[in-house]
Protein backbone atom coordinates (compact mmCIF):
# COMPACT_ATOMS: atom_id res chain seq x y z
CA UNK A 1 0.00 0.00 0.00
CA UNK A 2 1.33 3.44 -0.96
CA UNK A 3 0.83 6.50 1.84
CA UNK A 4 1.07 8.90 -0.82
CA UNK A 5 -0.19 8.53 -4.19
CA UNK A 6 -0.12 11.10 -7.12
CA UNK A 7 -1.07 10.99 -10.63
CA UNK A 8 -1.13 13.19 -13.48
CA UNK A 9 -0.58 16.29 -11.26
CA UNK A 10 -0.44 20.00 -12.92
CA UNK A 11 -0.33 23.41 -11.08
CA UNK A 12 1.02 26.50 -11.95
CA UNK A 13 0.78 30.08 -10.43
CA UNK A 14 0.46 32.33 -13.24
CA UNK A 15 2.73 32.02 -15.75
CA UNK A 16 5.08 29.69 -13.72
CA UNK A 17 4.19 25.96 -14.14
CA UNK A 18 5.49 24.68 -10.88
CA UNK A 19 4.12 20.80 -11.49
CA UNK A 20 3.97 19.48 -15.13
CA UNK A 21 2.05 15.55 -15.34
CA UNK A 22 3.63 14.42 -12.00
CA UNK A 23 3.24 10.89 -11.42
CA UNK A 24 5.04 9.28 -8.24
CA UNK A 25 4.23 7.20 -5.29
CA UNK A 26 5.39 6.50 -2.19
CA UNK A 27 5.51 3.12 0.08
CA UNK A 28 5.09 2.83 3.62
CA UNK A 29 8.79 3.40 5.19
CA UNK A 30 11.04 6.11 5.06
CA UNK A 31 11.35 8.14 1.71
CA UNK A 32 12.95 11.00 0.17
CA UNK A 33 11.58 13.29 -2.84
CA UNK A 34 14.65 15.16 -4.12
CA UNK A 35 15.17 17.50 -6.82
CA UNK A 36 16.89 21.32 -7.63
CA UNK A 37 15.30 24.66 -6.14
CA UNK A 38 12.53 25.17 -8.10
CA UNK A 39 11.92 21.79 -9.04
CA UNK A 40 8.11 22.09 -7.89
CA UNK A 41 8.58 20.46 -4.09
CA UNK A 42 7.22 22.28 -1.85
CA UNK A 43 3.78 23.20 -4.70
CA UNK A 44 3.80 19.24 -4.08
CA UNK A 45 4.11 19.03 -0.36
CA UNK A 46 1.41 21.90 -0.08
CA UNK A 47 -1.05 19.63 -2.38
CA UNK A 48 -0.60 16.91 0.02
CA UNK A 49 -1.95 19.15 2.88
CA UNK A 50 -4.65 20.73 0.73
CA UNK A 51 -3.11 24.20 0.83
CA UNK A 52 -3.27 24.53 -2.41
CA UNK A 53 -5.26 22.83 -5.06
CA UNK A 54 -4.00 21.50 -8.34
CA UNK A 55 -4.80 22.48 -11.51
CA UNK A 56 -5.41 18.63 -13.13
CA UNK A 57 -4.80 15.06 -11.68
CA UNK A 58 -4.76 12.89 -8.59
CA UNK A 59 -3.30 13.12 -5.07
CA UNK A 60 -3.95 10.55 -2.39
CA UNK A 61 -2.45 10.68 0.92
CA UNK A 62 -3.50 7.47 3.15
CA UNK A 63 -6.28 6.75 0.90
CA UNK A 64 -7.71 10.16 1.39
CA UNK A 65 -8.34 13.19 -1.24
CA UNK A 66 -5.88 15.78 -1.08
CA UNK A 67 -8.63 18.67 -1.35
CA UNK A 68 -11.63 16.66 -0.75
CA UNK A 69 -10.70 15.35 2.97
CA UNK A 70 -7.56 17.45 3.78
CA UNK A 71 -9.16 17.58 7.11
CA UNK A 72 -9.09 13.84 7.62
CA UNK A 73 -5.60 13.30 6.02
CA UNK A 74 -4.51 16.09 8.91
CA UNK A 75 -5.93 14.70 11.47
CA UNK A 76 -3.77 11.55 10.24
CA UNK A 77 -0.40 13.54 9.49
CA UNK A 78 1.99 15.15 11.19
CA UNK A 79 3.78 18.47 8.77
CA UNK A 80 6.90 20.27 8.93
CA UNK A 81 7.04 23.09 6.52
CA UNK A 82 10.22 24.65 5.32
CA UNK A 83 9.16 28.31 6.57
CA UNK A 84 6.61 27.63 9.90
CA UNK A 85 5.60 30.38 11.71
CA UNK A 86 5.49 30.29 15.23
CA UNK A 87 3.60 33.01 17.84
CA UNK A 88 6.53 34.52 19.44
CA UNK A 89 5.16 35.28 22.74
CA UNK A 90 4.09 32.01 24.11
CA UNK A 91 6.16 29.52 25.36
CA UNK A 92 7.28 26.24 23.81
CA UNK A 93 4.84 24.34 25.93
CA UNK A 94 1.83 26.70 26.00
CA UNK A 95 2.53 26.74 22.28
CA UNK A 96 2.40 22.38 22.29
CA UNK A 97 -0.21 22.53 24.57
CA UNK A 98 -2.33 24.37 21.94
CA UNK A 99 -1.36 22.60 19.11
CA UNK A 100 -2.21 19.13 21.52
CA UNK A 101 -5.63 20.59 22.21
CA UNK A 102 -6.41 20.56 18.48
CA UNK A 103 -4.62 17.84 17.01
CA UNK A 104 -5.48 15.22 19.84
CA UNK A 105 -3.30 13.33 21.70
CA UNK A 106 -1.27 13.05 25.29
CA UNK A 107 -0.02 15.89 27.21
CA UNK A 108 2.56 13.12 28.53
CA UNK A 109 3.92 13.71 25.49
CA UNK A 110 5.06 16.54 25.13
CA UNK A 111 8.25 16.12 27.41
CA UNK A 112 8.97 13.01 26.01
CA UNK A 113 8.88 14.12 22.29
CA UNK A 114 11.18 17.19 23.81
CA UNK A 115 13.65 14.89 25.56
CA UNK A 116 14.07 12.92 22.43
CA UNK A 117 14.46 16.24 20.07
CA UNK A 118 16.60 18.01 22.58
CA UNK A 119 14.17 20.88 23.29
CA UNK A 120 13.58 19.71 26.98
CA UNK A 121 15.44 23.08 27.89
CA UNK A 122 13.17 25.06 26.15
CA UNK A 123 10.08 24.12 27.23
CA UNK A 124 9.26 27.51 29.18
CA UNK A 125 11.31 29.68 26.77
CA UNK A 126 8.99 32.21 24.47
CA UNK A 127 9.49 31.02 21.36
CA UNK A 128 10.72 34.36 19.99
CA UNK A 129 13.83 33.44 21.74
CA UNK A 130 14.69 30.41 19.99
CA UNK A 131 17.26 29.80 17.28
CA UNK A 132 16.89 29.37 13.65
CA UNK A 133 17.50 25.77 14.37
CA UNK A 134 15.51 25.46 17.45
CA UNK A 135 12.57 26.68 15.93
CA UNK A 136 12.88 23.77 13.30
CA UNK A 137 12.36 21.41 16.41
CA UNK A 138 9.78 23.22 17.03
CA UNK A 139 7.81 22.33 14.32
CA UNK A 140 9.29 18.76 13.66
CA UNK A 141 7.17 18.52 17.79
CA UNK A 142 4.29 19.82 16.11
CA UNK A 143 4.47 17.52 13.50
CA UNK A 144 5.17 15.03 15.98
CA UNK A 145 2.24 14.99 18.80
CA UNK A 146 -0.71 13.19 18.30
CA UNK A 147 0.46 10.05 16.79
CA UNK A 148 0.97 10.50 13.16
CA UNK A 149 0.90 8.07 10.68
CA UNK A 150 2.73 9.96 7.93
CA UNK A 151 5.15 12.73 8.88
CA UNK A 152 5.94 15.08 6.09
CA UNK A 153 9.14 17.01 6.74
CA UNK A 154 10.05 19.54 4.07
CA UNK A 155 13.81 20.52 4.15
CA UNK A 156 14.12 19.10 8.15
CA UNK A 157 17.74 19.41 8.71
CA UNK A 158 18.26 23.17 7.40
CA UNK A 159 19.24 25.62 9.84
CA UNK A 160 20.61 22.52 11.99
CA UNK A 161 24.40 22.12 13.11
CA UNK A 162 26.01 18.78 12.31
CA UNK A 163 25.13 17.11 16.08
CA UNK A 164 21.28 18.17 15.55
CA UNK A 165 21.72 16.64 11.90
CA UNK A 166 23.00 13.48 13.25
CA UNK A 167 20.27 13.54 16.13
CA UNK A 168 17.65 14.60 13.97
CA UNK A 169 18.44 11.51 11.21
CA UNK A 170 18.87 9.26 14.03
CA UNK A 171 15.27 9.95 15.73
CA UNK A 172 13.61 9.48 12.39
CA UNK A 173 14.71 6.00 11.91
CA UNK A 174 13.68 5.35 15.42
CA UNK A 175 10.53 6.76 15.25
CA UNK A 176 9.92 5.27 11.97
CA UNK A 177 11.19 1.69 13.38
CA UNK A 178 9.30 1.91 16.79
CA UNK A 179 6.32 3.26 15.98
CA UNK A 180 5.37 2.28 12.54
CA UNK A 181 5.36 5.61 11.08
CA UNK A 182 6.13 6.93 7.62
CA UNK A 183 8.27 9.67 6.46
CA UNK A 184 8.07 11.78 3.57
CA UNK A 185 11.44 14.07 3.49
CA UNK A 186 12.15 16.54 1.04
CA UNK A 187 15.82 17.64 1.11
CA UNK A 188 18.34 18.94 -0.74
CA UNK A 189 21.12 16.86 1.41
CA UNK A 190 21.26 14.11 -0.25
CA UNK A 191 24.05 12.00 1.82
CA UNK A 192 21.71 12.37 4.49
CA UNK A 193 18.62 11.12 2.54
CA UNK A 194 20.14 8.00 1.24
CA UNK A 195 21.32 7.32 5.09
CA UNK A 196 17.94 6.69 6.53
CA UNK A 197 15.64 6.64 3.03
CA UNK A 198 14.59 3.38 1.70
CA UNK A 199 12.65 4.60 -1.50
CA UNK A 200 13.51 7.92 -3.68
CA UNK A 201 11.55 9.64 -5.54
CA UNK A 202 13.87 12.46 -8.07
CA UNK A 203 12.22 15.67 -9.57
CA UNK A 204 12.69 17.66 -11.93
CA UNK A 205 10.90 20.79 -13.78
CA UNK A 206 7.74 19.39 -12.12
CA UNK A 207 7.73 15.77 -13.01
CA UNK A 208 8.98 12.95 -11.55
CA UNK A 209 12.20 11.58 -13.47
CA UNK A 210 12.68 8.57 -11.71
CA UNK A 211 11.56 6.33 -8.32
CA UNK A 212 12.48 3.50 -6.77
CA UNK A 213 13.93 1.86 -3.51
CA UNK A 214 17.69 3.01 -3.64
CA UNK A 215 19.00 0.11 -4.71
CA UNK A 216 17.04 -0.04 -7.58
CA UNK A 217 18.45 3.74 -8.43
CA UNK A 218 21.79 2.54 -7.58
CA UNK A 219 21.08 -0.15 -9.93
CA UNK A 220 20.23 2.11 -12.36
CA UNK A 221 22.61 5.35 -12.23
CA UNK A 222 24.93 4.65 -9.60
CA UNK A 223 28.65 3.94 -10.69
CA UNK A 224 30.10 0.52 -10.21
CA UNK A 225 31.75 1.59 -7.03
CA UNK A 226 30.77 0.82 -3.54
CA UNK A 227 32.39 2.18 -0.45
CA UNK A 228 31.61 -0.20 2.47
CA UNK A 229 32.91 1.44 6.47
CA UNK A 230 33.31 -1.48 8.58
CA UNK A 231 34.93 -2.77 11.89
CA UNK A 232 36.81 -5.75 9.93
CA UNK A 233 37.68 -4.37 6.72
CA UNK A 234 40.80 -6.89 5.83
CA UNK A 235 38.38 -10.02 6.70
CA UNK A 236 35.73 -8.25 4.82
CA UNK A 237 38.13 -7.92 1.63
CA UNK A 238 38.92 -11.69 2.10
CA UNK A 239 35.55 -12.65 2.13
CA UNK A 240 34.42 -10.71 -1.01
CA UNK A 241 36.99 -12.28 -2.77
CA UNK A 242 36.17 -15.39 -1.51
CA UNK A 243 32.45 -15.09 -2.20
CA UNK A 244 33.18 -13.67 -5.64
CA UNK A 245 30.48 -11.10 -4.61
CA UNK A 246 32.67 -8.37 -6.10
CA UNK A 247 36.02 -6.86 -7.20
CA UNK A 248 38.70 -5.54 -3.94
CA UNK A 249 40.13 -1.93 -5.71
CA UNK A 250 41.56 -1.26 -2.24
CA UNK A 251 41.46 -0.82 1.78
CA UNK A 252 41.93 2.53 3.46
CA UNK A 253 41.47 2.40 7.10
CA UNK A 254 38.45 1.19 8.00
CA UNK A 255 36.56 1.25 4.39
CA UNK A 256 36.75 -0.84 1.60
CA UNK A 257 36.24 -0.09 -1.91
CA UNK A 258 34.43 -2.52 -4.15
CA UNK A 259 33.39 -2.37 -7.90
CA UNK A 260 31.90 -5.30 -10.22
CA UNK A 261 29.20 -5.70 -8.00
CA UNK A 262 25.27 -6.25 -7.88
CA UNK A 263 23.71 -3.68 -4.60
CA UNK A 264 21.13 -6.12 -4.00
CA UNK A 265 23.70 -9.17 -4.24
CA UNK A 266 25.62 -7.53 -2.13
CA UNK A 267 23.36 -6.33 0.69
CA UNK A 268 22.77 -9.87 0.79
CA UNK A 269 26.09 -10.79 1.42
CA UNK A 270 27.00 -8.23 4.37
CA UNK A 271 23.49 -9.36 5.93
CA UNK A 272 24.96 -12.70 6.10
CA UNK A 273 27.97 -11.85 7.72
CA UNK A 274 26.36 -9.31 10.15
CA UNK A 275 27.03 -11.19 12.98
CA UNK A 276 30.85 -11.52 12.51
CA UNK A 277 31.67 -8.26 10.94
CA UNK A 278 30.28 -4.77 11.93
CA UNK A 279 28.98 -2.36 9.01
CA UNK A 280 28.73 1.03 9.74
CA UNK A 281 27.75 2.41 6.09
CA UNK A 282 27.58 0.72 2.31
CA UNK A 283 26.71 3.21 -0.50
CA UNK A 284 27.95 3.99 -3.95
CA UNK A 285 30.80 6.19 -4.37
CA UNK A 286 29.36 9.83 -5.52
CA UNK A 287 25.68 8.07 -3.86
CA UNK A 288 22.85 9.67 -4.20
CA UNK A 289 24.07 12.84 -5.99
CA UNK A 290 25.43 10.45 -8.48
CA UNK A 291 22.00 8.89 -9.08
CA UNK A 292 20.67 12.66 -9.43
CA UNK A 293 23.06 13.98 -11.63
CA UNK A 294 22.58 10.97 -14.52
CA UNK A 295 19.50 11.36 -13.90
CA UNK A 296 18.92 14.43 -14.87
CA UNK A 297 21.30 14.13 -17.71
CA UNK A 298 19.55 11.15 -18.97
CA UNK A 299 16.08 13.17 -19.32
CA UNK A 300 18.01 15.85 -21.08
CA UNK A 301 19.83 14.58 -23.66
CA UNK A 302 16.05 13.19 -24.00
CA UNK A 303 14.69 16.58 -24.37
CA UNK A 304 17.43 17.63 -26.01
CA UNK B 1 -27.92 12.04 19.10
CA UNK B 2 -25.57 11.42 16.51
CA UNK B 3 -25.88 14.76 15.27
CA UNK B 4 -25.63 16.03 18.61
CA UNK B 5 -22.19 14.28 19.46
CA UNK B 6 -21.02 15.69 15.67
CA UNK B 7 -21.86 19.08 16.64
CA UNK B 8 -20.28 19.12 20.22
CA UNK B 9 -16.88 17.80 18.70
CA UNK B 10 -17.21 20.63 16.15
CA UNK B 11 -17.63 23.29 18.94
CA UNK B 12 -15.24 21.98 20.80
CA UNK B 13 -12.64 22.52 18.03
CA UNK B 14 -13.63 25.78 17.50
CA UNK B 15 -13.25 26.93 20.66
CA UNK B 16 -9.92 25.27 20.62
CA UNK B 17 -8.81 27.26 17.85
CA UNK B 18 -10.36 30.21 18.88
CA UNK B 19 -8.72 29.87 22.07
CA UNK B 20 -5.34 30.23 20.02
CA UNK B 21 -6.35 33.08 17.33
CA UNK B 22 -7.24 34.96 20.62
CA UNK B 23 -3.81 33.63 22.32
CA UNK B 24 -1.61 35.03 19.06
CA UNK B 25 -3.75 37.75 17.78
CA UNK B 26 -4.58 39.60 21.22
CA UNK B 27 -1.02 39.89 22.78
CA UNK B 28 -0.57 42.31 25.93
CA UNK B 29 0.19 45.40 23.94
CA UNK B 30 -2.80 45.00 21.36
CA UNK B 31 -5.08 44.17 24.07
CA UNK B 32 -4.53 47.08 26.23
CA UNK B 33 -4.67 49.03 23.28
CA UNK B 34 -7.70 47.89 22.64
CA UNK B 35 -8.91 48.51 26.35
CA UNK B 36 -7.35 52.06 26.61
CA UNK B 37 -8.81 53.41 23.42
CA UNK B 38 -12.47 52.14 23.45
CA UNK B 39 -12.81 52.98 26.91
CA UNK B 40 -11.38 56.25 27.23
CA UNK B 41 -13.12 56.97 23.93
CA UNK B 42 -16.75 56.29 25.15
CA UNK B 43 -16.38 57.63 28.18
CA UNK B 44 -15.12 60.70 26.49
CA UNK B 45 -18.47 61.05 24.32
CA UNK B 46 -21.22 60.92 27.38
CA UNK B 47 -22.35 64.40 28.37
CA UNK B 48 -21.21 64.98 32.24
CA UNK B 49 -19.05 61.50 32.14
CA UNK B 50 -16.09 60.78 33.87
CA UNK B 51 -14.00 62.26 30.54
CA UNK B 52 -16.68 65.18 29.75
CA UNK B 53 -16.21 66.29 26.19
CA UNK B 54 -19.25 68.87 27.23
CA UNK B 55 -21.35 68.59 30.09
CA UNK B 56 -24.90 69.16 30.82
CA UNK B 57 -27.51 69.87 33.43
CA UNK B 58 -27.46 67.37 35.88
CA UNK B 59 -30.95 66.19 35.40
CA UNK B 60 -31.89 64.57 31.52
CA UNK B 61 -35.24 63.28 30.77
CA UNK B 62 -35.61 60.10 28.92
CA UNK B 63 -35.67 61.69 25.84
CA UNK B 64 -32.31 63.11 25.81
CA UNK B 65 -30.62 60.31 27.52
CA UNK B 66 -31.62 58.39 24.57
CA UNK B 67 -30.19 60.76 22.06
CA UNK B 68 -27.42 61.16 24.13
CA UNK B 69 -26.59 57.45 24.02
CA UNK B 70 -27.02 57.50 20.34
CA UNK B 71 -24.97 60.39 20.39
CA UNK B 72 -21.87 58.79 22.16
CA UNK B 73 -21.83 55.82 20.60
CA UNK B 74 -21.94 57.85 17.08
CA UNK B 75 -19.16 59.30 18.20
CA UNK B 76 -16.88 56.98 19.97
CA UNK B 77 -17.79 53.92 17.06
CA UNK B 78 -14.88 56.00 15.08
CA UNK B 79 -12.27 54.06 17.48
CA UNK B 80 -13.86 51.01 16.82
CA UNK B 81 -13.96 51.22 13.52
CA UNK B 82 -10.19 51.96 13.08
CA UNK B 83 -9.56 49.43 15.65
CA UNK B 84 -11.51 46.44 13.69
CA UNK B 85 -9.77 47.41 10.97
CA UNK B 86 -6.28 46.93 11.95
CA UNK B 87 -6.98 43.55 13.69
CA UNK B 88 -8.70 42.55 10.96
CA UNK B 89 -6.33 42.83 8.67
CA UNK B 90 -3.29 41.99 10.86
CA UNK B 91 -5.35 38.77 11.10
CA UNK B 92 -5.55 37.58 7.80
CA UNK B 93 -3.35 39.68 5.60
CA UNK B 94 -0.83 39.59 8.41
CA UNK B 95 -1.17 35.84 8.88
CA UNK B 96 -0.80 34.86 5.62
CA UNK B 97 2.20 37.21 4.74
CA UNK B 98 3.89 35.57 8.12
CA UNK B 99 2.92 32.22 7.55
CA UNK B 100 0.42 31.42 10.42
CA UNK B 101 -2.47 30.24 8.34
CA UNK B 102 -0.45 27.68 6.28
CA UNK B 103 0.63 26.35 9.59
CA UNK B 104 -2.45 26.19 10.68
CA UNK B 105 -3.87 24.51 7.85
CA UNK B 106 -1.34 22.03 8.63
CA UNK B 107 -3.42 21.16 11.88
CA UNK B 108 -6.67 19.08 10.92
CA UNK B 109 -8.36 22.74 11.14
CA UNK B 110 -11.37 22.70 8.10
CA UNK B 111 -11.03 26.37 6.23
CA UNK B 112 -14.27 27.04 7.74
CA UNK B 113 -13.71 26.47 11.25
CA UNK B 114 -10.88 28.68 10.60
CA UNK B 115 -12.81 31.15 9.03
CA UNK B 116 -15.37 31.43 11.83
CA UNK B 117 -13.03 31.21 14.50
CA UNK B 118 -11.02 34.58 13.29
CA UNK B 119 -14.21 36.30 12.67
CA UNK B 120 -14.96 35.75 16.68
CA UNK B 121 -11.33 35.87 17.85
CA UNK B 122 -11.30 39.21 15.87
CA UNK B 123 -14.57 40.50 16.61
CA UNK B 124 -15.16 39.56 20.37
CA UNK B 125 -13.01 41.67 22.79
CA UNK B 126 -13.92 44.58 20.93
CA UNK B 127 -17.21 44.04 20.74
CA UNK B 128 -17.57 43.38 24.28
CA UNK B 129 -15.07 46.01 25.16
CA UNK B 130 -17.42 48.78 23.12
CA UNK B 131 -21.01 47.51 23.57
CA UNK B 132 -19.80 46.92 27.60
CA UNK B 133 -18.56 50.48 28.04
CA UNK B 134 -21.29 52.21 26.60
CA UNK B 135 -24.08 49.98 29.20
CA UNK B 136 -21.56 50.75 31.73
CA UNK B 137 -21.47 54.26 30.79
CA UNK B 138 -25.49 54.54 30.81
CA UNK B 139 -26.19 52.73 34.12
CA UNK B 140 -23.20 55.05 35.70
CA UNK B 141 -24.40 58.46 34.00
CA UNK B 142 -28.06 58.37 34.03
CA UNK B 143 -28.43 56.19 37.20
CA UNK B 144 -31.39 54.33 34.80
CA UNK B 145 -31.21 50.60 32.98
CA UNK B 146 -33.54 50.83 30.14
CA UNK B 147 -33.70 46.98 28.74
CA UNK B 148 -34.20 47.87 25.13
CA UNK B 149 -31.70 50.15 24.78
CA UNK B 150 -29.32 47.58 25.89
CA UNK B 151 -30.78 45.40 23.54
CA UNK B 152 -29.96 47.85 21.04
CA UNK B 153 -26.66 48.84 21.68
CA UNK B 154 -25.99 44.62 21.44
CA UNK B 155 -27.54 44.65 18.51
CA UNK B 156 -26.07 48.02 16.65
CA UNK B 157 -22.58 46.99 17.64
CA UNK B 158 -22.69 43.57 16.45
CA UNK B 159 -23.43 44.90 13.23
CA UNK B 160 -21.06 47.19 13.20
CA UNK B 161 -18.55 44.82 13.96
CA UNK B 162 -19.83 42.35 11.34
CA UNK B 163 -19.72 45.28 8.99
CA UNK B 164 -16.40 46.33 9.26
CA UNK B 165 -14.77 42.56 9.69
CA UNK B 166 -16.38 41.79 6.82
CA UNK B 167 -14.85 44.78 4.25
CA UNK B 168 -11.33 44.26 6.35
CA UNK B 169 -11.33 40.52 5.48
CA UNK B 170 -12.07 40.57 1.97
CA UNK B 171 -10.02 43.64 1.21
CA UNK B 172 -7.12 41.61 2.88
CA UNK B 173 -7.97 37.86 1.30
CA UNK B 174 -7.91 39.44 -2.15
CA UNK B 175 -4.67 41.95 -1.49
CA UNK B 176 -2.85 40.08 1.21
CA UNK B 177 -0.58 42.43 1.69
CA UNK B 178 -0.95 44.61 5.33
CA UNK B 179 -0.19 48.16 4.17
CA UNK B 180 -2.74 47.85 0.78
CA UNK B 181 -5.41 46.12 2.63
CA UNK B 182 -5.79 48.59 5.38
CA UNK B 183 -5.98 51.42 2.77
CA UNK B 184 -8.51 50.01 1.08
CA UNK B 185 -10.39 48.94 3.91
CA UNK B 186 -10.79 52.15 5.00
CA UNK B 187 -10.91 53.70 2.04
CA UNK B 188 -13.88 51.72 1.43
CA UNK B 189 -15.51 52.58 5.02
CA UNK B 190 -14.73 55.84 4.78
CA UNK B 191 -16.08 57.09 1.31
CA UNK B 192 -19.75 57.25 2.17
CA UNK B 193 -18.33 60.12 4.51
CA UNK B 194 -17.25 62.60 1.45
CA UNK B 195 -19.50 65.30 1.22
CA UNK B 196 -19.40 65.50 -2.46
CA UNK B 197 -21.57 61.71 -2.90
CA UNK B 198 -24.74 61.41 -2.85
CA UNK B 199 -27.13 61.36 0.83
CA UNK B 200 -27.83 57.95 0.02
CA UNK B 201 -24.36 57.05 0.28
CA UNK B 202 -24.43 57.87 4.65
CA UNK B 203 -26.81 54.57 4.72
CA UNK B 204 -23.48 52.88 4.33
CA UNK B 205 -21.54 54.82 7.56
CA UNK B 206 -21.89 52.54 10.56
CA UNK B 207 -22.08 55.23 12.99
CA UNK B 208 -25.15 56.86 10.97
CA UNK B 209 -27.06 53.76 12.34
CA UNK B 210 -26.25 54.30 15.69
CA UNK B 211 -27.60 57.61 15.62
CA UNK B 212 -30.66 56.70 13.24
CA UNK B 213 -32.05 53.90 15.38
CA UNK B 214 -32.17 55.99 18.51
CA UNK B 215 -33.20 58.94 17.28
CA UNK B 216 -36.51 56.41 15.97
CA UNK B 217 -36.24 55.03 19.44
CA UNK B 218 -36.59 58.18 21.03
CA UNK B 219 -39.61 59.66 18.86
CA UNK B 220 -41.00 56.54 18.73
CA UNK B 221 -41.76 57.15 22.84
CA UNK B 222 -42.15 60.43 23.38
CA UNK B 223 -43.24 62.31 20.33
CA UNK B 224 -47.01 62.62 18.96
CA UNK B 225 -45.91 63.50 15.24
CA UNK B 226 -46.46 60.49 13.31
CA UNK B 227 -45.02 61.99 10.24
CA UNK B 228 -41.36 62.47 11.58
CA UNK B 229 -41.51 58.84 13.34
CA UNK B 230 -42.28 56.97 9.85
CA UNK B 231 -39.65 59.18 8.16
CA UNK B 232 -37.32 58.07 11.64
CA UNK B 233 -37.93 54.69 10.97
CA UNK B 234 -37.43 54.01 7.43
CA UNK B 235 -34.20 55.77 8.22
CA UNK B 236 -33.29 53.65 10.70
CA UNK B 237 -34.57 50.81 9.10
CA UNK B 238 -32.21 51.60 6.12
CA UNK B 239 -29.34 52.23 7.68
CA UNK B 240 -29.37 48.52 9.37
CA UNK B 241 -30.07 46.81 6.17
CA UNK B 242 -27.77 48.52 4.17
CA UNK B 243 -25.27 47.85 6.79
CA UNK B 244 -26.91 44.05 6.99
CA UNK B 245 -27.06 43.40 3.61
CA UNK B 246 -22.98 44.87 2.86
CA UNK B 247 -21.91 42.64 5.64
CA UNK B 248 -23.94 39.58 4.44
CA UNK B 249 -22.32 39.65 0.76
CA UNK B 250 -19.00 40.25 1.93
CA UNK B 251 -18.93 37.73 4.10
CA UNK B 252 -20.27 35.04 2.02
CA UNK B 253 -17.71 36.28 -1.04
CA UNK B 254 -14.66 36.54 1.12
CA UNK B 255 -15.95 32.65 2.90
CA UNK B 256 -16.05 31.34 -0.77
CA UNK B 257 -12.86 33.37 -1.97
CA UNK B 258 -10.95 32.06 1.29
CA UNK B 259 -12.00 28.28 0.61
CA UNK B 260 -10.83 28.16 -2.56
CA UNK B 261 -7.69 30.47 -2.55
CA UNK B 262 -3.99 28.80 -2.83
CA UNK B 263 -2.32 29.24 0.57
CA UNK B 264 1.11 29.26 -0.80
Amino acid sequence: MYVVEVEDLYKSFGSIKALRGLNAVFPKGICGLIGPNGSGKTTFIHILMGLVRPDRGKAFVLGFDCWRDSVEIRRRIGVLLEDMYFPGHLTVREYIEHIIRIKGGDRGDILKIAEDIGLERYLNRKIHTLSAGMFKMLGLMQALVGEPELVILDEPSANLDPLKRRNLLEYIMKVGRERDVSFLISSHVLPELEEICEWIVLIYEGRAVDQGSLGDLYAKYGTNEYEVVSDKPRLLAKLIKEYGVGEVLYIHGNRVNVSNTCYKEFTEFLYKFSKDIKIFSFKPVGGLENVFRQAIKNISKRAG
Amino acid sequence: MYLGRRLKIYLRELANIILLEINIMWNRPILYFNFLLLILLTLACYPSGPLPCYSLSPKLDPWDMLFYIGLALHKSSVGLTALLVVVSVLSWAGSIRRGWVKNILTLPVGRRTLFIAKMISVSLIPYLTFSLTHIFAQVYLFHYIYVPSLLLIMFLVALHVLYVFSISTLTSLLIKDIVGSLLLSLAILMLPSWEELPPEFSHFKPEECYLSTFKFISLYMYSHNRKRIYLAFIKSISDILALLIVSIIASIFAYFYFKKMDID
